[in-house]
């Protein structure tokens, strides 16, 4: 695979770093930290929420919800500030699109079966859908699934920590 | 593809998914950290409809006894009148004690699933299952905190209702929601209609 040019760096590789990244980082302070929008407990509401798509059935797996409501806003974190840097690209673009998927499927399901749920992806910065999930949650989940499938297979570009010669493999150098 | 090409995209696609496992389990590792920190547990309220006696007490004659005089059996077979004054759990309020405070303007909050809600609610009443109350809170901001609020379910010892009024008590004043007087209606959305009181249809509520 050819080395991405500065030209791509620049208009398609940094930009969806940025774009992906920023989302993921705002998602996780939402789920974490925005006591505005959760009460006084945002790991418990966004716990509710997972509980709310009905995917789970909560008296056998609430450990399951539980476990997701603690290991998601750190894993998108985690991967937020990753993609933003431009270090461990294509691992954390690979992260990121495993989870978009699951999120994409679950939000499909939701609006195929008519629920009425709150998203709480974002907290209360649902832009540009509603708080309820509708077509609109999958299709945004679908631009940045094409985001993170791009980086995922392009790294990071050179505007990144692991530009070429950095010394990480996971870069251009390898590609 | 030959051995060398496809070792030589093997060694690259490796240390890739190593990393992303890395990922994974560094952010599985602080939420485990995350969790030890807390100092309470997270506890899902149960889902809609669940039994309200069921969860706190395992010996039928303490259930029996939790029951006073409401009679499940009973309340198919009574006509819209008997039905206003219909017995109800302990605690809770009647069908027309409910009703006066319908009249009175109190704000109604229906427990149950959104799909049942869809189909038929007390006029006026706001979609508010526990699950959601932290998310939705905002919808309650326009209502006077001094006025009744009477959450419903289906009736009897449905859960739902009890776990909304939980949650509002439990995070209300955090949300800035201090409602001052909430009630349990004893009896559920269909006696409610059966009584031929006013009702609608449709996601949208607070309309009455």
């Amino acid at each position: 695979m050819s080395a991405p040019s500065w030209k791509e760096s620049l208009l398609l590789q940094a930009p969806a770093r940025l774009i992906l990244g920023g989302a993921l980082l705002i998602a996780a302070y939402m789920k974490l930290f925005d006591h505005v929008w959760a009460g006084n407990d945002p790991t418990l509401a966004f716990a509710e929420a997972i509980k709310g798509y009905h995917l789970l059935d909560i008296e056998k797996h609430h450990h399951i919800i539980e476990l997701a409501a603690y290991a998601i806003p750190w894993t998108e974190l985690l991967v937020g500030l990753l993609l933003v840097a431009g270090f461990w690209t294509r691992p954390a673009a690979f992260v990121a699109f495993v989870m978009l998927v699951g999120f994409t499927v679950a939000n499909a399901m939701v609006v195929i079966s008519g629920e009425n749920t709150s998203c709480a992806c974002f907290g209360d910065l649902e832009w540009p859908c509603g708080d309820t999930i509708s077509w609109c949650q999958v299709a945004r989940n679908a631009v940045f699934l094409a985001m993170a499938g791009y980086l995922a297979v392009r790294g990071a570009g050179r505007l990144a920590l692991e530009m070429p010669g950095s010394g990480t493999k996971s870069g251009p150098a390898d590609a | 593809m030959t051995t060398k090409r496809y070792a030589t995209r093997r060694g690259v696609i490796v240390p890739h998914l190593v990393r992303a496992m890395a990922i994974v389990g560094l952010a599985g590792l602080i939420g485990v950290g995350h969790s030890m920190m807390r100092d309470k547990p997270i506890r899902l309220v149960a889902q809609h409809g669940t039994n309200y006696l069921d969860q706190r007490d395992d010996n039928i004659a303490a259930q029996r006894d939790r029951l006073g005089d409401y009679d499940a059996g009973a309340i198919p077979g009574m006509t819209p009148e008997q039905l206003l004054d219909a017995p109800v759990i302990p605690g809770m309020i009647t069908l027309g004690e409910a009703h006066e405070l319908f009249e009175q303007g109190a704000l109604f909050l229906d427990a149950r699933s959104d799909s049942a809600f869809a189909e038929g609610h007390i006029e006026g009443a706001v979609w508010m299952p526990a699950s959601e109350v932290l998310m939705r809170a905002e919808e309650l901001f326009a209502f006077d905190p001094g006025m009744p609020v009477v959450i419903y379910c289906t009736g009897g010892t449905c859960d739902a209702s009890h776990n909304v009024q939980r949650r509002l008590e439990q995070y209300g004043p955090d949300l800035g929601l201090v409602f001052t007087d909430i009630r349990i209606l004893g009896l559920g959305y269909e006696e409610w209609k059966r009584a031929g009181l006013p009702t609608s249809e449709g996601m949208v509520g607070g309309d009455g």
